[in-house]
């Protein structure tokens, strides 16, 4: 309970403000925790200024976890659209593939992930709400014969629907360090459920986002 | 928005498409309980529903075993009823075992209702069923050590003898004084891969909660407690441990020494040297030192579960020659 101060969280695919109309490409590139301490985020969004809208991919690895098969990857779109000059408002719907080995078993997931932020924009800086909803549809999971050996013999493989719903709740703040670099801190609240207890229930994100 | 029409079509199709298991379902990701499984042996007392399992005849004096944890269950130390040279416990004595309410197989509360008080009321209960008007005998291994030592100041009358295998801190000033050699590495694998599997498996029921703890449990790296064998489990309490060993043993008060100190008959404690927190110099120090009349066993080589799970031969035999000292 006394390491919460560790739980810095970076996350990728968030560019936060919305783009300039004259920039088509963001390139994403993070360090820092995303559900593993610390996870590297690479990521690219195409940006359509006239949709005012970016498709984007990324990829996060946990740095303790390089060569044992886990990792995260999304592809969805962010739009910025009833955004102003004085308001921004960005939501991000993706799709979420996750993959975890471990000694308990194999796990393949499916989900979605919706993120939406509300600010205000002053100048060079911006301010606001994070929220983010991230469910898994459908988890795949294989248990290993150590589990059934030393847990539960009869653990049923297959596909689990709903194994999980990841909420997050909390402030952003953003500034622009160059007119074509932004940085971004959110933070505040996570959870998966009632008992999710075991480690500080907090997260802060920092993030750079490169646009050209 | 063809995008979100597409993306509408894929969820739609990953939920309708096969047919999913629920992991939210008793037997599918964990173990059913007692409240599930009514042909797991169980005992119904006031306030809830145990899984005990008894070994030997009614007729002998009755061992009480008490298991680490809290969130654990008492499948690992089954091992305690082998035989080592032609004896064993359950030929000589009743032994029970009960996983703690809210643990392995027993039946799950809300938070509320998993305390310290309410552990020692159903091992009250438990022992008056079994054991009506008769003196008992506890082992108790890490936190089962905790609840003999509890039990013991609460009823010194009622116990013939106890073992204390690496028990976790009578009180709450004895538990500050814990050496902090066991803390959580948080840029570690094993951490890490309980972190990584918790955004797929929640902790928004028991049955999730439970799952995820065992999957930490099995991939813990335990170094700071010495040797460490396999260890079986029926199923982690999650909320359990959570209440009780994070919530009102690390940030509670208790003190279960008052009482300690005239308690006249022998008892046993058994520690290893591998074991950084609750091994040998710590229980030597600050808990045998409790008892008027102690005996103190170190088996060099092994760690805290390693006692039970590897050491097992050695560990009965300490336990055989006190028993048949306080016959």
């Amino acid at each position: 309970m006394c390491l919460s101060a560790l739980l810095v969280v970076l996350n990728g695919a968030a560019q936060i403000q919305k783009p300039d109309d004259n920039i088509r490409h963001i390139a994403i590139s993070n360090l820092g925790y995303d559900h593993n301490l610390l996870s590297v985020n690479v990521g690219y969004a195409f940006y359509q200024p006239r949709l005012k809208t970016a498709a984007f991919v990324d990829l996060t690895k946990g740095t303790a976890l390089l060569k044992t098969g886990n990792y995260r990857s999304q592809i969805g779109i962010q739009t910025w659209q009833g955004s102003s000059k004085e308001f921004n408002l960005k939501s991000l719907l993706a799709l979420v593939y996750t993959r975890s080995t471990n000694k308990a078993g194999e796990y393949d997931a499916l989900g979605f992930n919706i993120q939406i932020n509300a600010g205000i924009k002053r100048g060079k800086l911006g301010f606001g709400t994070d929220f983010q909803y991230n469910p898994f549809l459908s988890t795949r999971i294989k248990h290993s014969d150590l589990w059934r050996q030393y847990y539960y013999e009869n653990a049923k493989d297959g596909r689990y629907g709903f194994s999980t719903n990841n909420l997050r709740i909390g402030m952003y703040l953003t500034t622009l360090i160059q007119p074509s670099l932004e940085f971004y801190l959110r933070g505040g609240y996570q959870t998966t459920g009632e008992f999710d207890k075991l480690i500080p229930p907090y997260y802060a994100i920092l993030g750079l986002n490169k646009k050209f | 928005m063809k995008p979100v029409l597409l993306f509408t079509l894929i969820v739609a199709f990953l939920a309708t498409s096969c047919e999913l298991l629920d992991p939210n379902e008793e037997g599918n990701l964990v173990a059913k309980t007692v409240a599930e499984d009514l042909s797991l042996p169980s005992v119904q007392l006031s306030s809830t529903k145990l899984h005990v399992q008894t070994y030997g005849s009614p007729q002998k004096t009755k061992i009480f075993m008490l298991e680490g944890g809290t969130g654990e269950d008492f499948r690992y130390l089954l091992v305690l009823n082998n035989p080592v040279k032609g004896w064993s416990l359950p030929q000589q004595y009743q032994v029970i075992y009960h996983d703690y309410r809210g643990c392995g197989l027993s039946q799950r509360h809300p938070s509320k209702e998993l305390t310290i008080a309410l552990s020692l009321k159903d091992l009250e209960e438990l022992i008056d069923k079994y054991a009506p008007n008769e003196k008992i005998i506890l082992i108790g291994h890490s936190h089962g050590g905790f609840v003999a030592a509890q039990y013991l100041n609460s009823h010194p009358d009622r116990v013939k003898g106890a073992v204390f295998i690496e028990g976790g801190a009578f009180s709450t000033a004895i538990n500050k004084k814990l050496p902090k050699v066991n803390s959580v590495n948080y840029f570690g694998m094993d951490i890490n891969q309980i972190l990584w599997v918790k955004q797929l498996i929640g902790m928004d029921n028991h049955t999730k909660a439970d799952y995820l703890y065992d999957i930490g449990r099995i991939n813990r790296n335990n170094a700071d407690r010495g040797q460490n064998c396999p260890s079986p489990n029926y199923r982690a309490g999650a909320a359990s441990a959570i209440a009780i060993a994070i919530g009102e043993v690390y940030d509670g008060n208790y003190d279960f020494t008052t009482k300690l100190s005239t308690f006249q008959p022998q008892v046993l404690f058994i520690s290893s040297d591998q074991s950084k927190d609750l091994g040998f110099d710590f229980q030597e120090r600050y808990q045998a030192s409790l008892f008027p009349n102690y005996i103190h066993k170190k088996i060099v080589g092994t760690g805290h579960t390693g006692i039970i799970t590897c050491r097992t031969e050695e560990t009965l035999g300490y336990i055989k020659e006190y028993l048949e000292g306080i016959r």
